[in-house]
């Protein structure tokens, strides 16, 4: 691992850190990528990751998905999901069509188009986008722009529209 | 008693540390094998497998910003001059491109109200494309029904792995 890569990884460290004590939403990936990004071009560096780097990566974010997979979830709710592999199915042929056309206008590969617009965790597509060796920081970017839609734009439309929890009631006594 | 109390907390207990070595081992098995993301998907399933057997218990909260830092510096040490230049374009067009799926994910919400009787807040929080742990978190603001929420995001991110890593085999092929 060259000095360069272990500065940006340093600065990556420090964004997400700072970004997630800030509590930017989505901040530890938004201020990973920006610090790493920022030292890596500072120091006008052009690297490319080891492999052990990226099934790192991949083992890293696997454990996190698999732990949230917990199939007392879906418990007692086959009449509400019942339709909803099929509403995905629809949703991601409907987002990888997107992804096509998005790769065509920016002269990217289909796979990274589809990475980039197919709407899954932000980690889990950059640790694909690793693993097929190009196009991390396109993904990494358009998937940022995403949560930043979903959280500026749509959460403050659904403080608007949706009525507000109820307030928990204490216990009588308490 | 008192020297015992000065024993530093261990950073996983037991369960977790049961499913991190399954992480790591079913990952390498999946590189090994050869799967597309093998990593990934070898770590996600010997970890949901593995859940089965040891009392559940969530990743804490540092393993899971980890996990996100590590794969946010992953993508940005990749950042050059070059990649700079060539992505403001592609910014502009992921900003759209993304605003559609959106759009997209508003109208399968419609549908899904329609077809499983949730109310349109449940339905909307539940097909928003935004990251788990956050619209989770926004669920429980508002007077929804978050466990359908959070069912439908787990379903949502475990089958976009498996429909990616399925359609690069594909593509690659």
């Amino acid at each position: 691992v060259s000095i360069d890569l272990g500065l940006a990884v340093i600065g990556g460290l420090t964004g997400g850190i700072v970004a997630r004590m800030l509590r930017v939403p989505g901040g530890a990936l938004l201020g990973a990528v920006l610090g790493a990004a920022a030292v890596q071009l500072a120091l006008g560096g052009d690297e490319s990751l080891p492999a052990g780097v990226r099934i790192a990566v991949q083992i890293t974010i696997g454990l996190v998905v698999g732990s949230n997979l917990r199939f007392e979830a879906f418990r007692g709710m086959g009449r509400i999901l019942a339709r909803t592999p099929a509403l995905l199915a629809l949703l991601f042929t409907i987002a990888a069509a997107i992804g096509v056309g998005f790769a065509t206008l920016i002269g990217a590969t289909v796979p990274v188009g589809v990475l980039s617009t197919i709407p899954g965790g932000a980690s889990d597509m950059i640790a694909i986008a690793l693993e097929i060796g190009e196009g991390a920081p396109i993904v990494a970017a358009v998937h940022l722009v995403r949560l930043l839609i979903i959280y500026v734009v749509l959460s403050s439309l659904f403080r608007r529209l949706l009525p507000p929890a109820a307030p928990t009631v204490p216990p009588p006594g308490a | 008693l008192s020297a015992a109390r000065r024993l530093p907390r261990p950073l996983l207990s037991g369960p977790q540390t049961v499913q991190a070595v399954a992480a790591i081992a079913g990952g390498l098995v999946g590189v090994a094998l050869g799967i597309p993301a093998g990593g990934l998907v070898g770590a996600m399933l010997a970890v949901a497998l593995v859940a089965r057997r040891v009392p559940s218990t969530p990743l804490p909260p540092w393993l899971r910003d980890g996990a996100r830092i590590v794969a946010g510096t992953a993508a940005g040490a990749l950042v050059s001059r070059s990649v700079l230049g060539g992505l403001g374009w592609a910014l502009l067009w992921g900003a759209l491109a993304n605003l559609a799926v959106v759009g997209a994910g508003l109208l399968c919400a419609v549908l899904f109200a329609r077809w499983s009787g949730v109310d349109r807040g449940t339905a909307f929080l539940s097909f928003a494309p935004g990251g788990l742990v956050e619209l989770t978190a926004l669920a429980d603001e508002f007077d929804v029904e978050s466990q359908v929420v959070v069912s439908v995001h787990l379903l949502r991110r475990a089958v976009t792995i498996a429909f990616v890593v399925v359609f690069i085999a594909v593509v690659a092929s």
